[in-house]
């Protein structure tokens, strides 16, 4: 119980981090695309709205859920475009949903104010339900600190160039605030660093961090001018003709090596023919394609962006690894280990995104016709291992995850001390899963209904306030 | 052949144990990894201090099964001949026969196997890996089942020579004792108060027996997840940040075999995680070698093996 307060806070304290940055943006975006279009407040109750509704949703089945959290998305979107774009008489008339529709889907002028806030409403609406899904734990708000905190930078660097007014303080004064308060608030169930006798130095590495990349943020807006931008690809404009050009001239100096064929010319061609025998043909035949150079220059400038960012990231991570072994030097000093900071963050992402990417390979295998082994399994074994799904998701929605490296046994003990009054039930349960998922055994149908009903019984437990049963 | 099943290897699992257990008190779950190694046909390392019955354990053990039975003392002046066995000149037909050494038979007991020398450990290697030995250019085969089981000492080092890693390798598995609770130390006294329980123990397993059951231990179901998962905890050694050498692929098929023998023995034809996590430490732990940063801060192998354990994701929905 002491847990799920802080658990509860946590995502609060995450969901203002998101609010920070997600503000931000939307800000930018009214100032360079709608200027006064969009409902930037509204938008922003998107987050908590979606966030309530999930959370509400979660007792029911994955398909009612997900149907709940897209529904609420779209009417979220339709109330938000009617009430920021018509005025409040026309809305009791239905020609205002084919007019938002129509325009919409118009790619004439896009994107038009109405795309914008359908856009901006179903980021915050998506936002408000991955904070409902993610437990915030100290990883994931120093997670969510670390992505949002580039973010920021970038649009503030973004406004810079675009010489947008942005009340920039305010995000990153409640950005810091809202990390620090979920930091202390997440970790006081536990005697971790914020209570230990090494907080001061912990507090000292953050704050370190923070001005690091804060500084280095201020350094790179002052500095990088749209000026000093034209400059830097002028200048890498030059050198690519430049090379082009040497390249072309090494080209031509090697074809004067080749014997060239003798060319006839032909009255009626004589134009052509003589464009062939002037040698400077060759450097128009290596002229490179405008479309060519536009893409050229955004990669040389992709590469660049990323490269500072890299290096921004690693100077970081390197200063916090020196304060770490710094601390691990000291007599007495408490050092806990900081899963998920800076590496090891960005290799999660990057496993996730990899994760998400073999997932959609799989579901697009699956639909266009390739079954996995799972999908030949005997109807009632898919049953069992899809009720056995069910109870897993169920009781993580109600803060009892299964790790990754427990075996479904372990996790029974576990679910036990979370249920008590269900262990025979839950027990019954784990071991048919365990003979189907890996004794390769066919259940009956009868069992498959003895186990459903067991799960019904065990949901409805659940279901009742704590305590009911004892007397 | 008879006809056997899982139920016939867990009614034999019950008869050695309780059998091993009328002379080892209050170590049971020793016992049943000794007869899962018995079930692999594999060899058993065990360490600890003196006086916690090593030998004894591993005396009833051989006497548990009906088969031949040696016993090697190891000491710094053994020789590989006196190990393997030699050819000697027989007068009396004026021809060379050969006299075979201790290592064939069944059950052989080497005891205190880290006083004896380099060369003479070595001997054993072809033995414990290819269940034959070769003197003069001859090969002899064991006899079947050939189990080996070693004891060391791991606190007095003067006058030892540690196991060198391919020995190690060749290790089923390293299991320890430790010391008893009270209540079966105290027990342990009032059982050998009068008689040594060890003079009344009989056999419960016969060779031809234990065979059919190491056939049928074989057969036990591992499916491709199962198999993906002992392979992802043994590489997961080999990547961990605090150890120097990994597991070997012997390691994993050492794993798997001692996890179907698991499986058998709790009356199952088909291997589950756990099996495989509750033998991860015995199996592996010996064929690991730390990182020299990691014993200077004190942590033992079984520690870095729990880490790897709970950095694998088990197969499972989820």
């Amino acid at each position: 119980m002491n847990r799920i307060l802080p658990r509860s806070a946590g995502a609060l304290f995450a969901g203002g981090m998101e609010a920070c940055w997600m503000a931000s943006g939307l800000w930018l975006l009214e100032a360079r695309a709608a200027p006064g279009a969009l409902p930037v407040f509204w938008l922003m109750l998107g987050v908590p709205l979606a966030f309530t509704v999930w959370r509400l949703a979660r007792t029911l089945t994955s398909s009612l859920r997900f149907s709940a959290g897209l529904g609420g998305g779209v009417i979220w979107a339709l109330l938000l475009i009617a009430f920021s774009t018509f005025p409040v008489d026309a809305l009791p008339e239905p020609a205002w949903v084919g007019g938002s529709v129509r325009r919409l889907l118009q790619m004439q002028g896009a994107p038009n104010p109405i795309q914008l806030t359908a856009l901006a409403a179903a980021a915050s609406w998506v936002g408000g339900l991955r904070l409902a899904t993610v437990r915030v734990g100290f990883d994931q708000l120093l997670g969510e600190f670390q992505f949002g905190l580039p973010i920021l930078l970038f649009i503030f660097f973004c406004a810079a160039q675009w010489e947008a007014a942005l009340p920039a303080a305010a995000p990153v004064v409640f950005f810091f605030t809202f990390f620090l308060l979920g930091a202390a608030v997440v970790r006081s169930d536990t005697n971790a660093w914020l209570q230990g006798r090494a907080r001061a130095r912990w507090l000292v590495a953050l704050v370190c961090n923070a001005a690091l990349v804060l500084g280095a943020g201020l350094l790179l807006t002052t500095l990088v001018t749209p000026g000093v931008l034209k400059l830097v690809l002028g200048f890498l404009e030059t050198l690519w003709d430049t090379m082009i050009e040497w390249v072309i001239r090494f080209i031509a100096f090697l074809a004067r090596w080749i014997p060239q064929p003798e060319i006839k010319s032909y009255p009626m061609t004589g134009g052509a023919g003589a464009a062939a025998q002037n040698p400077s043909g060759i450097a128009d035949l290596m002229q490179i394609p405008d479309y060519v150079r536009r893409v050229a220059a955004f990669i040389v400038a992709a590469f660049w962006v990323v490269l500072s960012g890299v290096c921004l990231w690693r100077m970081a991570s390197q200063i916090a690894a020196w304060l770490r072994r710094r601390m691990n030097d000291l007599d007495g000093g408490e050092v806990e280990t900081l899963r998920g900071a800076f590496r090891q963050d960005l290799l999660r992402l990057l496993s996730r995104v990899l994760r998400r990417l073999r997932g959609w390979i799989a579901w697009l295998g699956y639909a266009l016709g390739r079954r996995t082994a799972a999908d030949s399994l005997p109807v009632e074994s898919a049953a069992v291992r899809r009720l056995y799904r069910n109870l897993l998701a169920w009781s993580a929605a109600g803060g009892c995850p299964r790790r990754r490296h427990q075996t479904p046994h372990e996790f029974l003990g576990r679910l036990c001390d979370w249920l008590p009054e269900a262990r025979t039930k839950l027990a019954l349960i784990t071991e048919h899963y365990i003979e189907v998922r890996y004794g390769g055994r066919k259940p009956g149908a009868e069992v498959v209904k003895l186990l459903e009903s067991t799960w019904q019984d065990v949901r409805h437990m659940r279901k009742k306030p704590r305590g009911s049963g004892k007397k | 052949m008879l006809e056997r099943g899982p139920l016939d290897i867990q009614a034999a699992a019950k008869r050695f144990t309780s059998n091993v257990s009328r002379v080892i008190v209050g170590r049971s779950e020793v016992v049943e990894l000794i007869f899962i190694a018995l079930l692999c046909e594999g060899h058993v390392l065990i360490e600890d201090v003196p006086g916690l019955g090593k030998t004894l354990l591993a005396r009833a053990t051989a006497r548990s099964l009906d088969g031949s039975f040696k016993r090697i003392q190891c000491t710094p002046d053994l020789l590989p001949s006196d190990v393997v066995g030699l050819h000697f000149f027989n007068q009396k037909l004026s021809e060379f026969e050969f006299r075979p050494g201790p290592v064939v038979a069944n059950v052989v007991l080497v005891d205190e196997i880290n006083r004896a020398m380099p060369r003479t450990q070595s001997c054993l290697l072809e033995s414990m890996q290819e269940r034959q030995v070769t003197v003069d250019w001859k090969t002899f085969s064991l006899p079947r089942p050939f189990i080996l089981m070693a004891t060391q000492n791991p606190i007095e080092l003067e006058g030892t020579f540690p196991l060198p890693e391919a020995q190690l390798d060749r290790f089923l598995m390293k299991l320890r004792l430790g010391y008893p609770s009270v209540p079966d130390e105290a027990e342990v006294l009032s059982r050998y108060q009068q008689e040594n329980p060890m003079d009344r123990l009989e056999s419960v397993i016969g060779t031809t027996e234990l065979l059919e059951l190491q056939v049928l231990a074989r057969h036990t179901l591992v499916i491709e997840p199962i198999r993906s998962y002992i392979l992802a905890v043994t590489r997961a050694t080999r990547e961990h940040p605090d150890i120097r050498l990994g597991g070997s692929t012997r390691a994993a098929l050492g794993l798997q075999a001692a996890s179907q023998a698991l499986a058998v023995c709790r009356g199952r034809d088909f291997v589950i995680p756990d099996d495989v996590k509750s033998l991860t430490i015995p199996v592996l732990s010996h064929r690991i070698i730390q990182k020299t940063e990691a014993r200077l801060r004190g942590r033992a192998e079984e520690d870095l093996l729990r880490e790897v354990l709970d950095s694998v994701p088990v197969p499972a929905e989820g």
